[in-house]
């Protein structure tokens, strides 16, 4: 194994014996969680405003080094295809003696832009939020007080309804980022929680939508037009004495639907677009051009998670598991009609997959994996959906699983797993027999696999080879390849790696250096103890993660100390 | 006499256009809407023609030979503006804490969430038309609503309204001030104001327009000539003519009264020597208790279906003399008043009574016809020319032509259904069949005239009759039944002192009338309210009970008589039919955050809507 060490910890090395601790003079850099980008993983020291960002390939691992705002609070990759650290700062509200520092949005890029391109500027902000949520694509960025922002003190007065809208690619000018302050209605809350949908058509184009969920109420923006009124969606009949609290949305652009999940309602929300140009209208901005109309699906019991299966006009149809009821519970938003079935055990994740076709006479069919990850049930249900519409049925067939006790609490891991039809459940312990169950989900066959110490860090990589991170409790690397469909080899097979550190974090990266040809490795980083700050990682190959070729990276968030303002 | 039918009636009419809700026509809905009862008649057991009553009736009681007995107050029934409201397509629900009403497209579940004005609270629709008034209690504005779209701001209306009647043809609606409502319960106002005006809003244009027009004191009901050319709205003063085409400003509406002025009596001395009916001329029943007219005391039952209906045979013009059956002079505002199609004249009768008014809406003069005894119900053939009065403490029905049977007797005819108790009359939409029945006690027997034919036939319907509807083809008839007590009521009725049976169960019967063939359906709570397709190939009836969470919406086939029941989320409150091309019902449900379930009356589809109360609190 390989260690290489910066020039500053060269140079502090003399200090080592004193009393055991070499930094004791040091200023502790003060670090926000590490964010993995495509190809380099970057940290952002909020003491000097720096971004640090450090590409593994790079022999001397030398990090860039991005000046960011003031008071940085969030950093995170740009979703989609932007290989970019978002840094949030909240600025500085100055005082009788300082100069007020707006906050702004810092925008890094991975590996610089060559001329004449250039890097995007700060976007200065209006207000100091300390909440980010993006779409999936990375083109929309909301900036919103979090509800944990209202009990800092360090803002005399603001509006926890205040946000910024940004649009990355506004068709008006793509090259320049489309920021608007929007402070939308307060109905008594703050937002809790944003969600972006996919593409919702109307006559005059296709719109993206946030939609902020807050306490009895939820709002919906049009991303498209910024400019436009927002809209309110009480969820509540009366202003008071309402407790609902919204906590998830699905979306349905096929139907104009969003169907809204709350906790302390026994009904889904449906809130249905209405295009109002195809109606013969003609609104005027910032009047939107859709209206929203509100409607009530029963379940009849709290509902504990839903999924929307099915495509095209009048074909979706809600999936719902009542956990309190026993009963997973399909509702034909169309129609508002239900059908409730009753289940073994207390549904509280429903899967949706498409099971395929079995034989050249077979078709697809429309499946679903249903899961209680709360309350220690020991079995699954595989449920076919279809049959709701052809028999009215829901034919059911329970799994047993070997998860050892009935106490095993499951969790689940999935997302793009599931294109592969896999779905990975974790015993919460961890350890012992049943550790892990791999279910696949076409063939409804499990894989049950006992772990001999006690795991962590479960980290699912869904790229191919898809494949399972997993840490002991020390310096133990394990892995599970889930699937290789590039050359058709075997799966589920294992794999450990010893490292010299305990292990903290595992993020494999998505794709090598796009700066250095020179080394194509994808690397894999693991985070070790960094009580200082100073930076202690370790760069494996994620195709073939080896000890001997593993390389440590520790001290270099100090590659700017000399030039830091001193304490 | 109960007008419920008539009420319910208009529900099944809902969607017809001509004889809707409030704004009337000339037979049925016209009277609906005032909902009148007879409530102080009394019944006079008189010698032989008593036969029918002298039974012991399941919740009657037992009738003593001679005897007076007051029957039990007629129920009146008003038409709820409050209640959602069903277009071509569209339900209209208003919301008035909300100052909103709420317009469902039922073809696409489209909830539409309108801003009409201030506290919009009472709300019509055009007869199968997607446009809806809403009045504006709060700012005494009216707001048309045309599909899903208001139309240009809200019209300026009388401060004091809470009752809308449109024309048949959708082109005129007056505005007015119904005091039952408040009576009822189903208004509340603190709105001062004058209650003898009225808004006549001309539909005709994009807008609308209102002239405030003064009629007479007290309005109670407002009924419009068939040719749509005027509304005639009946108060305690008299009858005040809205002749749309004259009204171009605000004035007095012309009035004419009825209690002055009143130009001839008709027969109050019998001028034409009666001559009693004999039994073989007298109409007739398939059944034991219809040949001769003298009813058994021995029980016996009535035909089960009517069998061959008989010819009625020669028409029966005895008019009892006045030494029998005194002329009673009532005075007090008409009631069941129907306007003849032209408009030229409206009979009514007054609560009460014996007489049957012809009021000369032209010469504004009132010919007062006494019959033999209390008219307990009035009708008026679609036509307009003949008018039909029931005779309950007779058994007779009295066809009057119009106006000549006024002032000629030959020109009157009454029919004598001997042991039958009738007291109300529900005629077809196009005035093939009347109905006759009685709704004050419990009588089984529903008596089906075919005017057409000039013949009847009783059907036995197994229980006490509530209301009658008759499908607009006039092929099939629908009877609730009243509910049942602890006296029994619903029993059979004895015919000779046999006790009638305890009856446990609610239900309605399907009565093919033609046929006379009858179908019974037991339901475990009070079939109410209902609705007929205006296809007439289905009928509707909701079934609730809170305690026992009954919630079903019963379809029945009007071919086969068979019906299915769709469970419902909520209690439901009420039902009607949209159009032919929607081809659903709605089914109103009381929740909290508001419920409507569409139910396809083809294919059994049920489509709900729940929540879009929620949506008077959308911010767009």
């Amino acid at each position: 194994m390989k260690r290489r060490f910066l020039a500053l910890s060269l140079a502090l090395a003399p200090l080592a014996g004193c009393n055991g601790n070499t930094n004791f003079w040091l200023p502790r850099n003060d670090l926000l969680p590490m964010v993995a980008l495509d190809d380099r993983v970057a940290f952002v020291e909020t003491s000097s405003q720096t971004a640090f960002l450090l590409d593994p390939a790079d022999p001397s691992l030398t990090p860039r080094q991005v000046p960011v705002g003031k008071a940085p609070i969030a950093a995170v990759k740009r979703n989609g295809a932007n290989n970019q650290l978002l840094v949030l700062t909240k600025g500085d509200r100055g005082s009788a003696k300082v100069k007020e520092v707006p906050a702004e949005l810092d925008v890094i890029d991975a590996v610089p832009p060559l001329p004449p391109a250039s890097p995007l500027p700060p976007l200065p902000l209006t207000g100091r939020f300390d909440g980010l949520a993006q779409s999936d694509d990375g083109r929309f960025v909301v900036l919103y007080h979090t509800p944990a922002s209202q009990a800092q003190n360090d803002t005399a007065l603001f509006n926890p309804n205040e946000m910024t809208l940004i649009d990355f690619k506004p068709p008006e000018n793509p090259a320049v980022p489309k920021v608007t302050p929007k402070t939308i209605r307060s109905m008594g809350g703050v937002p809790n929680l944003i969600l972006f949908s996919p593409s919702y058509t109307f006559t005059q184009g296709g719109r993206t939508l946030a939609v902020v969920l807050s306490q009895n109420y939820v709002t919906i923006l049009d991303l498209d037009n910024p400019g436009h009124t927002e809209i309110s969606v009480p969820l509540c009949p009366q202003p008071s004495g309402c407790n609902l609290t919204p906590v998830d949305a699905v979306f349905d652009p096929d139907n104009l639907n969003i169907f809204v999940r709350a906790s302390g309602a026994k009904d889904i929300y449906q809130i249905k677009l209405t295009d109002l140009v195809a109606g013969g209208q003609t609104p005027t901005a910032p009047a939107n051009d859709f209206l929203a109309s509100l409607s009530m699906l029963a379940v009849g019991s709290t509902a504990a998670d839903m999924a929307l299966y099915g495509v095209g006009k009048d074909n979706t149809h809600l999936a719902v598991a009542a956990a309190d009821a026993k009963s997973l519970v399909i509702i034909d938003p169309s129609t508002s009609s239900t059908v409730s079935i009753a289940t073994s055990i207390p549904v509280s994740r429903i899967i949706p997959f498409i099971r395929p076709a079995l034989s050249t006479t077979d078709t697809p069919r429309q499946q679903a994996l249903l899961v209680d990850l709360l309350r220690g049930s020991t079995s699954v249900i595989f449920a076919d959906l279809e049959e709701v519409q052809t028999t009215g049925g829901l034919p059911l067939s329970d799994y047993s699983l070997a998860a050892a006790g009935s106490q095993a609490h499951l969790f689940l891991h999935q997302g793009p797993l599931l294109d592969h039809n896999f779905v990975v459940l974790v015993a919460n312990r961890f350890s012992g027999s049943a550790a892990l169950t791999v279910v696949d989900l076409a063939s409804r066959s499990f894989s049950t696999f006992d772990a001999g110490s006690a795991l962590a860090l479960p980290t699912f990589e869904t790229r191919n080879p898809s494949r399972l991170w997993s840490a002991d409790s020390g310096a133990g690397l394990f892995h599970l390849n889930l699937v290789d469909r590039a050359n058709g080899g075997a799966r589920l097979t294992t794999g450990e790696t010893w490292l010299d550190q305990d292990i903290v974090a595992v993020s494999p990266l998505a794709v090598s250096s796009t700066e250095r040809k020179s080394d194509l490795t994808r690397y894999l980083v693991v985070s070790h103890y960094d009580q200082d700050g100073v930076g202690n990682l370790t760069f494996l190959d994620a195709e073939n993660p080896d000890r001997a070729n593993a390389r440590t990276a520790y001290g270099f968030l100090l590659s700017n100390y000399l030039e830091r303002e001193q304490p | 006499m109960n007008k419920q039918n008539l009420v319910l009636g208009a529900l099944v009419l809902g969607t017809l256009a001509g004889c809707a809700g409030s704004s009337g026509g000339s037979i049925g809905a016209g009277s609906e809407s005032n909902g009148k009862s007879d409530a102080a008649g009394y019944y006079t057991n008189s010698g032989g023609s008593a036969g029918p009553i002298m039974g012991v009736y399941g919740s009657g009681g037992t009738l003593g030979s001679g005897g007076t007995t007051t029957l039990p107050p007629e129920q009146k029934q008003n038409l709820d503006f409050l209640a959602p409201r069903a277009g071509a397509k569209f339900v209209y629900v208003a919301n008035p804490t909300r100052n909103t009403v709420t317009a469902i497209d039922s073809t696409t579940l489209e909830i539409n969430e309108l801003a009409p004005g201030d506290s919009p609270t009472y709300l019509a629709t055009v007869p199968g038309q997607d446009i809806a008034l809403v009045i504006n209690v709060g700012s005494h504005t009216l707001r048309i609503l045309n599909g899903k779209v208001m139309n240009a701001g809200p019209i300026p209306i009388i401060a004091k309204a809470n009752a809308i009647a449109i024309s048949p043809d959708g082109k005129h609606a007056v505005i007015w001030f119904d005091a039952s409502q408040v009576a009822a319960g189903t208004t509340q106002t603190k709105t001062t104001g004058s209650t003898q005006e009225v808004s006549v809003v001309d539909l005709s244009t994009t807008n609308g327009s209102v002239i405030s027009m003064t009629v007479g004191y007290n309005p109670s009901a407002v009924v419009f000539s068939s040719d749509n050319a005027a509304a005639f709205v009946v108060t305690d003063d008299g009858i005040s003519e809205l002749r749309f085409a004259n009204i171009t400003a605000p004035g007095l509406a012309p009035l004419t009264r009825i209690d002055q002025g009143i130009t001839s009596l008709a027969h109050t001395d019998a001028g034409v020597v009666p001559t009693p009916a004999s039994p073989d001329t007298a109409p007739t029943t398939s059944g034991p208790s219809g040949t001769g007219g003298t009813p058994g005391l021995d029980g016996g039952l009535a035909p089960i279906d009517g069998g061959t209906a008989p010819d009625l045979g020669p028409p029966d013009t005895y008019v009892p003399s006045p030494s029998d059956t005194a002329p009673v002079m009532a005075s007090g505002k008409p009631t069941e008043v129907s306007v003849t199609a032209d408009g030229s004249y409206a009979v009514a009768r007054r609560d009460g009574s014996y007489q049957v008014l012809l009021v000369n809406l032209r010469t504004q003069t009132v010919t007062a016809l006494d019959l033999s005894s209390t008219v307990t119900d009035l009708v008026l053939l679609p036509s307009g020319n003949t008018a039909f009065a029931v005779l309950r403490e007779e058994s007779k029905l009295v066809s009057i032509d119009v106006p000549s049977g006024f002032t000629d007797s030959a020109h009157r005819t009454t029919w004598p259904f001997d042991g039958e108790t009738i007291g109300s009359v529900t005629m077809s939409a196009k005035g093939r069949y009347a109905l006759l029945y009685t709704t004050a006690i419990a009588i089984n027997r529903l008596v089906i005239v075919d005017l057409t034919n000039e013949s009847y036939q009783t059907v036995d319907v197994h229980k006490a009759i509530r209301a009658v509807a008759v499908a607009p083809d006039e092929k099939t008839a629908l009877v609730l039944h009243s509910p049942p007590t602890t006296s029994g009521t619903g029993g059979t009725s004895g015919k000779g002192g046999s006790s009638g049976t305890v009856d446990d169960f609610h239900g309605y019967t399907m009565v093919e009338l033609a046929g006379g063939r009858e179908v019974q359906h037991e339901t475990a709570v009070e079939p109410y309210p209902f609705a007929i397709t205006p296809n007439s190939t289905y009928a509707f009836v909701l079934l609730r009970d809170d305690k026992a969470g009954v919630r079903i919406a019963e379809r029945i086939s009007l071919t086969s008589f068979v019906a299915d029941d769709f469970a419902l989320g909520s209690p439901p409150s009420s039902i009607a039919a949209l159009s032919v091309s929607a081809q659903k019902v709605f089914v109103g449900q009381v929740y909290s955050e508001g419920r409507i379930s569409f139910i396809d009356w083809v294919t059994g589809e049920v489509q709900t809507v729940t929540g879009f109360a929620l949506n008077g609190r959308i911010q767009q």
